[in-house]
């Protein structure tokens, strides 16, 4: 699949923008985005859910020290949501922005 | 594919020469024999599907160089950044020079060094994202810079510099042996440039026109034995016994009795007054610093917990005291967690941390990072288990006692093994300073003073524990102690003996940052000694906590000392540019803000 | 998929999408190699590569060439004309139009008050060859001063000088070929392998294919010396004393090729008589060389079947510069080595188009080697411009380094610089200022807004740079060579081609103006006629056979199809009698030596990575973080003595001022030496005297007195470092 950026004849582009900014292709890149979302999401979950025990600790554990395991928490999820945003950032640019989707829909192929 | 200029000389074209079936090392040239399966397989170079013409494909290529030759005059490094594009801050190839003499009778001899494609790549082994591959052609070694994260441990354990970490971009990129070029048959265009018969190309063991020695050795070249370097030079010109630096380095190359050709590397001694500098202990491995020693102290802390009341601590079993139990685990995983951060924040590109699981089979920071993960995820499980056990009620006794049991034990043994596989990532060939039992003996010896110190801090101040306790954690304290330091010695004394950069950094340990270095060994003493006292006399919480605070800081300054010392086995530099002294005085001085200095003004 | 399966990715090598590669040939040194300029679809201008079939440096580039496409984006270039009543103020931007007004208003008010001379006009050897004749014709054929000289003057005039007195004319008589037909190079005072790369290889491509003795003298171990045979270490200022020994021995041991002296030279006697005294043993004690080297030395050169020598700055930047390469070319004489394949005395040149310059500018005479003091050369080229030959004056002004002692003393008035730095270049930085400042009128124009010296200009007009614009170079070796405008100039930039001939127009109502062509090519079609039949024969060249031949060495007269290599293969030379001349040349001790209060030798030079006053390189980060510094190269031993540290500041101060640099302590410099690259402002100048050749009015740049001290305070002094240069 070409992307924009390997296109040199201005008449090349066109056809390639028409077809980029149709609302199909619009709503296909919307969903890649949930899917990316998704995909950076779960996985920085899979490595960082002990945190959340934190949480948990905070609300049905011992309340006492809860202010700072709610610093610890709000420290890991601004980090993880620092890394989500740029993977996901990382992510479009490589295989979303400047290329036309297929049916199949997932930004990974 | 590339195109080569229209008429093309002869001189950049590689030469078809004789050469033998194996290398030097036993290693057969060619890199897969005829009709394997990875054969006639294209690079795939930018997209590109086409199969290059190079009847020597597979075989293997490398360097050339006649020291004899070059004169410094920075065309193939100007050929090399400019066919790769590259910023001012980053150069895949170098050139730098030893020097000896006196005048008139002075010799100086310029070193220019990319990559060696080793055929044992150090850097392709230790890479946990698996971002390097050795493809069969040519016996190139590739990095992907999208793949890396930037962690920059190839940086480390390369001898010759060669994977240059981009602080701006965030990931490693290197030589990559213009196999473009080589598909057309091209010399790389650091070769093609050259202007004085200096650096060349070919396949691998074969004795270039005008040219006569086959040589692995060169002063202030690393030893040819840690990775096998493809790379042979020439150096038929008598040079004096002793060859110099003139970058920042206190080392220097004396010529070997026996062999002539051989120069080992010597620290050289230059008069520097003893310091504290400790305005230097701060670098950009501080993130590492911490999380070390973090880390060294949440699975010490756990040990002693959870193995607490099989040595007769009774009241560290989670029915003591509930509450204590479930508060110093949670502030374990807290500050794990804050630990973790910063060293995923230190990586180049933090976003794709979870690709340092890709090499467990070679890399020791993929081994480490799991092992710190298990650990970290069985703490979590185990913490959830017994400190939050109201939202277990659902379960029974029993199930959730063997979670309990099963979570710890395995935390337990994650742990440790984490912290093993951590100091293995250290022992590297390329950094002598690092490359000794040493740094098995400082990371589990922090594992037990500072494990028992977190635990004692917690139940000794916040809980009401007894008389006892301070005595009986005193001793594995003690004993974490007494293994640091008696590596430590044993580390003081095999250095001086080994000479080259081990011994050079030693030197600077006792120089640049003498005081400080004295002022660590003292506060171990001291320590140990405060920690004999407790464990006979026994103590309170202001005891405990005046104990802390002298090993956690002597344990910070000496962390911070091992990872700024290091004296990496690295080409020499010039006076300028792969001078690590001058890039410290340009950010000092605000020379770097300028961005045609090609220093980055805050590689912190 | 989701949860990403990894396909093995493509091998990503760098590719900046060159769509069209164009011919130029390189605008820094004057080796002249051919570069390829490569040019994106969008027309930016992202890779350079040499060009494989140019017979210069046969695919070769070095390290300024191969980044030389990086010079179009490069910081501080100027974009519009820019104007001041005085220099205390502040610039306000201009159109072409009222700066050029000024400027002619201002020259006109200036010869008319003071008189025709106290405007003088100093430029370059940098520019287009058609740029030089243009602005010679403006010179001498409209504005009229005879205060016109270039930069030459600071590098390559007591070159000029020498061969017009050995030979007759101007004109490097051999070329590079001749590596590979020599049996002994002689190169004194030259540094090929920093200096001229290019030709640095194609000599050792020529001793890779047959082996010959190279010597070098030199009082440093440069790299040069490292790889030659013989390295003479020689006592700094003393080059003639060694060179009329080497005469002297051959004269002695009967080694002379007599039959060319009788055929082709004059003087032999007088010149005898003078060489006599210099035997080896008197002159080991003045230059520093042993009697047997001296001896060995001279017994190799003249026994060679065909011998080169080869010079730069170390001869020509000397009291007795004009002298030195005089004494080469006796040398040369005497052994019969002009003119033949393998034996000659090439200077190599500096600027890429000081030759240029030296043919065309009418800075010392008028276009095409001809003379003011000649009658029929004024009336020629009166005629050919259309103007009356009495407006010419009847022989040469002064030199640029006579040119600005008269603007401190108030003869000269106003000053227009034309791509030259003197605030960098110049020694004695203090007085230099001081000189600036009492002009009434100060015009600079250069490629960058900030060149140091229009700190004191009132009026700047930003110029193209390189290929930019559209022209011919000449090199060392004669070739004439093609620069293709690659790329236009930025904003309001304009090439100095179109400059001259606007501000003509300004002189429209008093005079009678010569045709100025409107095009480059133009110019050298003009060129053409004026060099025909000359020594420096242009008329068979064009645009077109230039660049497919990769360049053409003059003389190539009408109809030829190839240049001359060499020139005096007939032993035919310039003078009346077709004699070339052996000069007696006594030596004198003109030189600031060190003493007990100044200790030092002050040697300057270059590095490979800078050219010149650092307006361009100083700005690419992949040449200037080689050396982004000023520093000084000091021995060991002697540094040791005064507690100087390597990579610590010193000062060095001098009779003129002082400076702070950082140290490099090696032991390439000899005790009693420190060698400081020139490239950086507020620095080595400011320490420099710069006593002029009587003959060619060239400064000694490389022989001076300084004391060194360690910087009392390193962390003041790396400030002042930082601060003396804005990059």
């Amino acid at each position: 699949m070409r992307r924009l950026e390997d296109l040199q004849n201005e008449f090349e582009r066109a056809v390639f923008l028409a077809a980029y900014h149709s609302p199909r292709q619009r709503r296909r890149r919307h969903w890649a985005v949930l899917g990316l979302v998704a995909k950076h999401g779960l996985r920085g979950l899979a490595f960082s859910w002990p945190v959340y025990v934190l949480a948990l600790a905070a609300v049905y554990g011992d309340t006492s020290h809860a202010l700072a395991y709610l610093a610890v928490l709000l420290l890991a999820m601004g980090v993880s949501g620092m890394i989500l945003i740029r993977g996901v950032r990382d992510d479009y640019r490589v295989r979303v922005q400047g290329r036309l989707r297929e049916k199949t829909g997932h930004p990974g192929v | 594919m590339f195109e080569p200029r229209p008429q093309e000389p002869a001189y950049a074209f590689i030469p078809d020469a004789p050469h033998p079936e194996t290398n030097r090392y036993g290693k057969p040239i060619e890199t897969v024999p005829e009709g394997h399966a990875l054969r006639g397989a294209s690079l795939n170079i930018n997209g590109d599907s086409s199969v290059g013409t190079n009847p020597n494909r597979y075989k293997q290529h490398g360097f050339y160089f006649s020291a004899d030759n070059c004169i410094a005059c920075h065309a193939c490094e100007a050929a090399c950044s400019e066919k790769n594009n590259l910023p001012a801050h980053i150069a895949f190839r170098s050139v730098g020079y030893v020097e000896g003499g006196s005048f008139p009778a002075y010799a100086r001899m310029n070193i220019s060094m990319a990559c060696n494609h080793c055929d044992d790549p150090v850097c392709l082994k230790g890479c946990p994202t698996l971002a390097y591959t050795k493809f069969a052609e040519y016996g190139a070694v590739l990095q992907d810079p999208d793949i890396c994260f930037g962690c920059g441990y190839c940086t480390w354990v390369c001898p010759y510099n060669a994977p240059q970490l981009d602080p701006v971009a965030g990931h490693v990129s290197k030589c990559n042996m213009c196999v473009d070029r080589l598909e057309v048959g091209l010399k790389p265009a650091c070769a093609a440039a050259c202007l004085a018969g200096a650096l060349d190309f070919g396949v691998i063991e074969t004795t270039h026109e005008h040219r006569e020695q086959l040589e692995t050795r060169l002063p202030g070249f690393p030893t040819p034995e840690i990775t096998h370097p493809n790379i042979r030079f020439q150096q038929a010109k008598s040079l004096p016994r002793e060859m110099r630096r003139t970058d920042s380095m206190p080392l220097r190359y004396v010529r070997d009795e026996r062999h002539a050709n051989v120069y080992t590397p010597t620290v050289a001694e230059d008069g520097r007054p003893r310091q504290w500098n400790l305005k230097k202990l701060r670098s950009r491995e501080d993130p590492l610093v911490i999380f070390t020693l973090v880390s060294q102290a949440v699975v010490g802390a756990f040990l002693v917990l959870f193995l607490g009341p099989l040595f007769g601590v009774t009241m560290f079993a989670h029915a003591a005291h509930p509450l204590l139990h479930a508060t110093l685990l949670l502030g374990l995983l807290g500050i794990e967690t804050v630990a973790l951060v910063l060293s995923t924040l230190h990586l180049g590109r933090p976003h794709r941390f979870y690709r340092a699981f890709n090499n467990l089979r070679n890399s020791p920071v993929s081994r480490e990072v799991a092992g710190i993960a298990v650990f970290y995820n069985l703490l979590g499980a185990y913490t959830l288990f017994t400190a939050v056990p109201g939202l277990f009620a659902w379960l029974p006794r029993s199930l959730l006692e063997l979670a309990v049991q099963v979570s710890g034990w395995g935390a337990l043994l994650a742990g440790l093994a984490a912290i093993y596989f951590m100091s293995r990532i250290y022992r590297i060939p390329a950094r002598p300073f690092w490359n000794h039992w040493q740094v098995l003996a400082s990371f589990f010896g922090n594992v037990l003073s500072l494990g028992a110190l977190t635990a004692g801090l917690a139940y000794l101040w916040a809980g009401d524990a007894g008389a006892g306790l301070a005595q009986t954690l005193a001793l594995p304290v003690l004993a974490g102690l007494l293994l640091e330091g008696v590596g430590l010695a044993y580390h003081a004394r095999d250095l001086t003996r080994g000479g080259g950069e081990g011994a050079a950094s030693h030197y600077l340990q006792r120089t640049d940052f003498g005081y400080t270095y004295w002022a660590r060994n003292a506060g171990l003493a001291l320590s140990a000694l405060m920690a004999l006292a407790l464990a006979w006399l026994g103590g309170g919480a202001l005891s405990w906590g005046l104990l802390a605070l002298l090993v956690f800081g002597t344990a910070i300054v000496g962390r911070a000392l091992f990872y700024v010392l290091v004296v990496p086995t690295t080409m020499p530099g010039a006076f300028f540019w792969r001078n690590r002294g001058f890039e410290r005085h340009a950010r000092e001085t605000g020379l770097a803000d300028l961005p045609q200095m090609g220093i980055v003004p805050d590689a912190h | 998929m989701l949860f990403g399966r990894k396909q093995k990715n493509p091998i990503k090598i760098a590719d900046v999408g060159v769509t069209k590669w164009e011919y130029t040939t390189c605008g820094y040194c004057s080796t002249g190699c051919s570069i390829e300029v490569g040019l994106d679809r969008q027309g930016r201008a992202v890779a350079s590569r040499g060009v494989a079939d140019a017979d210069v440096n046969r695919g070769k580039l070095c390290i300024k060439g191969i980044f030389e496409h990086e010079l179009f984006k490069s910081s501080g270039r100027g974009t519009t004309p820019l104007m001041r009543d005085s220099r205390l103020q502040a610039f306000r931007e201009t159109n072409w139009d009222s700066a050029l007004d000024k400027t002619g208003a201002e020259i006109k008010r200036i010869q008319s008050r003071y008189g025709r001379d106290a405007f003088a006009i100093i430029s370059t050897g940098q520019i287009m060859t058609e740029e030089f004749y243009t602005l010679g014709k403006l010179a001498r054929g409209v504005i009229g001063t005879n205060n016109y000289d270039g930069n030459t003057t600071l590098c390559m005039a007591s070159s000029v000088s020498g061969y017009k007195r050995s030979f007759g004319s101007d004109g490097p008589p051999g070329c590079y070929e001749d590596f590979e037909h020599t049996e002994c190079l002689l190169a004194i005072g030259s540094n090929l392998p920093e200096q001229h790369p290019i030709i640095y290889w194609r000599l050792k491509m020529a001793l890779e294919k047959r082996k010959f003795p190279v010597i070098v003298v030199d009082p440093r171990v440069t790299m040069f010396a490292q790889m030659a045979d013989v390295h003479l270490a020689i006592t700094p200022g003393t080059d003639l004393v060694l060179l009329n020994s080497l005469a002297h021995v051959i004269l002695k041991e009967d080694l002379a090729d007599r039959a060319y002296i009788d055929a082709h030279t004059n003087g032999f006697d007088e010149f005898a008589a003078l060489v006599e005294q210099y035997d080896p043993v008197s002159a080991s004690r003045v230059c520093g060389i042993d009697a047997d080297t001296i001896r060995h030395v001279a017994r190799l050169y003249a026994k060679a079947g065909a011998a080169m020598t080869i010079w730069t700055m170390g001869i020509n930047q000397s009291t007795h510069g004009s002298d030195g390469v005089v004494a080469i070319n006796n040398l040369n004489l005497i052994t019969g080595n002009i003119g033949k394949p393998g034996g000659t005395a090439l200077s190599i040149t500096g600027q890429s188009n000081a030759m240029g310059t030296r043919e065309w500018s009418s800075c010392s005479g008028l276009p095409g080697y001809r003379y003011l003091e000649s009658e029929a050369d004024r009336k020629e080229v009166a005629a050919f411009w259309g103007i009356d030959a009495e407006f010419f004056p009847k022989q040469r002004g002064m030199f640029m380094t006579d040119i600005l002692p008269a603007i401190e003393t108030g003869q000269i008035k106003g000053l227009w610089l034309v791509a030259t730095n003197p605030m960098t270049s110049m020694p004695n930085t203090p007085r230099i200022r001081k000189t600036l400042e009492k002009l009434e009128f100060l015009v600079v124009q250069d490629a960058y807004r900030d060149v140091e010296t229009n700190e004191y200009a009132h009026v700047y007009l930003p110029a193209a740079v390189w290929a930019e614009k559209e022209g011919v170079f000449t090199n060392t070796e004669r070739r004439v060579n093609l620069v293709r405008n690659v790329i236009r100039p930025p904003a309001d930039a304009k090439p100095d081609f179109w400059i001259f001939s606007q501000l003509a127009k300004r002189f429209a109502g008093e005079r009678k103006l010569p045709h100025f062509p409107e095009t480059p090519e133009g110019a050298f079609e003009e060129m053409k006629q004026l060099s025909k039949g000359r020594m420096l024969d242009y008329s068979g060249m064009s645009y077109a056979k230039i660049e497919q031949q990769r360049g053409m060495q003059w003389p190539c007269t009408e109809g030829a199809d190839s240049g001359t290599p060499r020139l005096y293969s007939d032993g035919k030379f310039q003078h009346a009698d077709g004699k070339a001349r052996l000069i007696p040349l006594p030596f004198i001790d003109n030189n600031e030596r060190p003493d007990t209060d100044y200790p030092f030798w002050l040697n300057s030079g270059r590095v490979v990575e800078h050219f010149h006053t650092r307006t361009r390189t100083g700005k690419i980060g992949n040449l200037n973080k080689f050396s982004p510094t000023p520093y000084m190269e000091m021995n060991p031993d002697a540094a040791r003595a005064l507690g100087i540290a390597h990579g610590s500041y010193a000062r060095l101060a001098s009779r003129r001022g002082d400076a702070v640099v950082m140290v490099q302590l090696t032991q390439r410099v000899p005790r009693d030496m420190a060698f400081i690259p020139f490239h950086f402002h507020e620095c080595v100048n400011r320490l420099t005297l710069g006593l002029l050749d009587p003959h060619s009015r060239q400064p000694a740049f490389k022989h001076c007195a300084v004391k060194i001290e360690p910087a009392p305070d390193q962390a003041a002094a790396a400030r002042i470092n930082a601060a003396a240069r804005a990059y």
